[in-house]
Parts: structure tokens; sequence; C-alpha cells
């Protein structure tokens, strides 16, 4: 059982719970290495790289799919850059992986445009291999196929992964641990489950420049949404604005889920400042959900005493400091006869 | 920023809304609000206990508000058929008797405070009505009921409480 005593012990816990399974982890490294020795071997690829959330390390548990560019060799008798070429990519893939893998399934659960979905029997996630070619000119960039529309679209993942591996480098490695708490806290909120994942990878780009807590994290990655999610929310390479398809009714509803929960974050800040460490991290577990570690229930004489003087948190909770969002006054009660 | 007073005057429906859907005040179940031809405002009040007091079998509660004109408050517990009171006035006014008048404006609420200091106050007050019941012991330091015989103020007791009138101190 680890020590969540305090706050800062109490997000050590909840980053350890957040960790990918590292069997599951090496058993996607692994086979990700079979799939490219498949793809590389067959003819079809000339190389591969891990793309996505898991690549970047920034996906939280539970693993559900690993992401993998496949460049496609350029010798290979198909002309991937002609008409139909994009569409017989994904079939040169699905031929060469049932080679080697008879029982994988393909487009099980989805049929993305830009992705093979591959399903391994001993496997609890999938796999989404992206056919792409490599840019002519040597840049970082790939062509991305989309089978739907049988073209090639402009991407660039390797750009994304350098940034965030430049941030995570920057901040001395909490970066991409405080991402995942960022998406924990999406999944714990309802409002915010029609919105892509790396909408809180980028506000935390935007947000988390330095070293710090992951308190004073989240809280910098909560005000800054709170305060910019009615405009633009660019990736982290800048290229993209992710918010471009949301209607108002969805932003508003986003800004009122984010200016909450920053206010819930300032006041689990003062409280944990104040050292009322039990309140504060039954905030944060009401902002993060279940894996945050939840504190004891406070005590009947402990809550009688606090409202003395002090405030009650928004979880309900009487502490003497006064940095709860209630503040209670200590007046005397009196009968004039 | 609190809900002023003035704004629950002009709007007491609006307030009570704000009760009910904010997180502003915890335990607010139920909020209604309306005008009276006197101009003052009425919310009709239930609040869950905290959780402390939940566990142990507290009951909601519910309580009519009135904020008058003038902006002078007073607070009707209901549904107490039965109920003994500490702090509460006598028939016929048996409004619940909050705070101490003649206290440093550090112990007390204030106008300026507006309605969720309020609300608070009297959830705090009813919390310690239902403990006083059941124990037989007022939970803080409160004051004798009457004037103080020399005509002043009845003094505090407790260094603790002496300690929270400087904590508090209005600037």
């Amino acid at each position: 059982m680890p020590n969540t005593r305090t706050t800062k012990a109490a997000f050590e816990a909840f980053d350890e719970a957040l960790n990918l399974d590292p069997r599951e982890r090496s058993a996607a490294e692994h086979r990700h290495r079979e799939v490219t020795d498949c793809l590389v071997g067959s003819g079809v690829a000339a190389d591969t790289f891990l793309q996505g959330s898991f690549a970047r390390k920034t996906m939280p548990k539970p693993l559900k799919d690993v992401d993998m560019i496949i460049l496609l060799s350029p010798t290979h008798p198909i002309s991937w850059n002609q008409r139909g070429g994009a569409v017989a990519a994904f079939e040169a893939l699905r031929t060469a992986v049932q080679a080697d893998f008879p029982d994988a399934a393909f487009d099980l659960t989805k049929h993305a445009d830009h992705a093979l979905q591959v399903t391994f029997p001993d496997l609890p996630f999938t796999f989404d291999l992206v056919p792409a070619l490599a840019d002519p000119n040597g840049g970082e960039d790939v062509f991305i196929a989309d089978r739907t529309l049988d073209r090639w679209e402009r991407s660039n993942p390797r750009t994304l992964r350098r940034v965030i591996l430049a941030r995570n480098v920057s901040t001395v490695g909490t970066f991409v641990h405080q991402v995942r708490m960022l998406k924990a806290f999406r999944k714990h909120q309802p409002a915010l489950l029609d919105m892509s994942s790396l909408v809180m990878e980028s506000i935390g780009y935007a947000a988390i420049l330095t070293r710090q807590s992951h308190a004073q994290a989240l809280v910098a990655a909560l005000d800054w949404a709170a305060a910019n999610i009615h405009g633009k929310v660019l990736d982290p390479t800048g290229v993209d604005d992710l918010s471009a398809e949301w209607t108002p009714a969805q932003r508003s509803i986003y800004a009122q889920v984010f200016t909450e929960a920053a206010k819930r974050s300032h006041e689990a800040l003062g409280l944990e400042a104040d050292g009322e460490h039990d309140a504060a991290t039954e905030i944060w577990q009401t902002l993060l959900g279940e894996d945050f570690p939840a504190p004891a229930p406070q005590k009947y004489g402990d809550a009688l005493a606090a409202l003395a003087g002090g405030s009650i948190t928004t979880a309900g909770r009487a502490v003497s400091s006064r940095q709860g969002n209630q503040l209670v006054r200590p007046g005397r009660s009196w009968r004039s006869a | 920023m609190a809900f002023s007073l003035i704004d629950v005057l002009a709007d007491p429906m609006s307030a009570a809304d704000h009760l009910r859907s904010s997180s502003a005040v915890y335990g607010v179940t139920d909020a209604t609000g309306r005008s009276t031809d006197t101009g003052a405002a009425i919310l009709e009040v239930s609040l869950r206990p905290l959780p402390a007091f939940e566990s142990e079998g507290y009951p909601d509660e519910h309580v009519r508000i009135v904020i008058q004109s003038d902006c002078r408050v007073l607070a009707f517990p209901r549904g107490t058929s039965g109920r003994p009171f500490l702090h509460r006035n006598l028939w016929p006014t048996t409004e619940l008797c909050l705070q101490y008048d003649r206290d440093d404006p550090a112990l007390k609420w204030v106008p300026e405070d507006g309605l969720e200091p309020l609300v608070t106050m009297v959830h705090r007050h009813l919390i310690f009505e239902e403990h006083w019941r059941r124990t037989g012991q007022w939970p803080t330091e409160d004051a004798p009921h009457g004037h103080a015989p020399t005509g002043g103020a009845h003094p505090i007791r407790t260094a603790q409480l002496r300690e929270e009138v400087d904590r508090w101190a209005r600037s």
C-alpha cells in the first residue's frame, strides 16, 4: 500500500497507477518488431516506426491500441502514389500480415480511413497500421494513405514525437506523466469524452513549460484551458487546430468544465499549502477519478472542531484552513432572551 | 465573488438557481426563491449534511431564509416539529439566533459578505443544533442568552476564540 498521507505522495501513487502494465508494454514492443520484420521481409515496407501516445509515452493505462507508421517500400511492384495506390497499400499490408499471423483479424472494431486495425488473438490491445510514403525531399513529414478518398495526406508524427520528447527533457521527465494525468482527468469528465485525448496533450504542452509539481502543473493546464478553450487549440507542433470542428455548444460545455475544474484545483493547491492534505487529495480525486488515492473519510469530531472556524471544501470537508470553497466564520450563537 | 444581497433582493429566483446549480455551497439539494410585496426576498433551501455528519445519520435540513429590503436577515428552520433548538428565539418569532449582535465584526456575518457565507452560517448552525440535541453540548463557544448585565458585550471566554478574532479581523 503506497504512502498517500501527503498530496505529493498521493500524486506519486496516482502516477504509478496510470502506468501501462510493463508486460503489456513489453509485448507491444515485441509485436512491433515482429510486424516490422514481417512487412520489411515481405517487401511491402522499407521501415516502420511507432507513433501515437504509446510512442510518446503519454498514454495512461489501459493500453488499447498501438499506432505504427509503415513506410512503404519504394521498390515494391505497386506504384503507391498512383490512382488506387492508397487502397492497394492497405491490401498489401493485410496480405503480408495475414501470411505471418493467420489468426489475426482486420478492422474488427473500427474501419478507419487512415489505419488498418489488426487484432491479434494473443494480445488484449490492437495495432493500427498506417501506410505512409516518406517525404521525397527527405523531411521528417510523411504522407499517409486515406483508403476512403484514395489519396495521400501530409502528416507530421515525427515532429510531434520530437517536440513532446523535448518538452519532457526540459521538464526533467515530468511532462509525459502530467499529460497522462490530464488524460485521466478528461476520462473522468463525461462532458469531455467527445474530445480527442490529443487536446489534453496540447493543453499540457501550452501550459506546462518548466518542471513543477504534478499539482501545480495540473493547475496551470486547467487554468490555460479555462482561459483559452474558446479559441484555437493548436496541436503541439502548431500545425493543426484541434478545435476547428467544435460547435459553439461544445465549446461552451468544455469551458464550463474547465472553469469549474480550475477553480477546484486552486482550492486543492491552497489546502495543500496549508497542510490540509486529506482535503486536498479528496478534491483531486473528484477531478481525476478513482485511480487517485482517496483519503480516509473525515471523522465526526474533526469535522465538528473545524466548523469552529475555517472553511468547507467543495467535497464537503470542514477544515480549519481558510482555503476551502466556503468560508466558515467563527461566530457565536446567541439568543436575546 | 459571492452573490450579493442586492442581487438576491432583485432576483431571488436567480439566487436560488445559483445555490442549486453551482458548487458555491456544499449540500444544497434544493432551493427556490420569491419576492414579497414588501420587497423582501424569501429563499427556501434544503441542505444535506456534510459527509462526516451524514454518516452519523444527521438529517437533511430545510430552512426559510428571509432577506428584508434593508438587508436584515432571518432564518427559520422548517419541518421541525418536536425538535428542540438551543439558539432559536421563542414563539412567535422562532428564527434562529445565528450570531451575537455585539460581537466583534470579525465574528459576524455582515450583509456585504453576501449570500453564500449566509447560507454557510445557517448550515453550520443547524449542524450544531443537531449535535446539541444528541449530546447536550454546543460544540463551540456561544454567548449567554440575554444581554450582559453590565450593559456591554458578553466577554469572550476562550483563548481559541480570541485568536480567531485576530485571524478573522476585517480590514
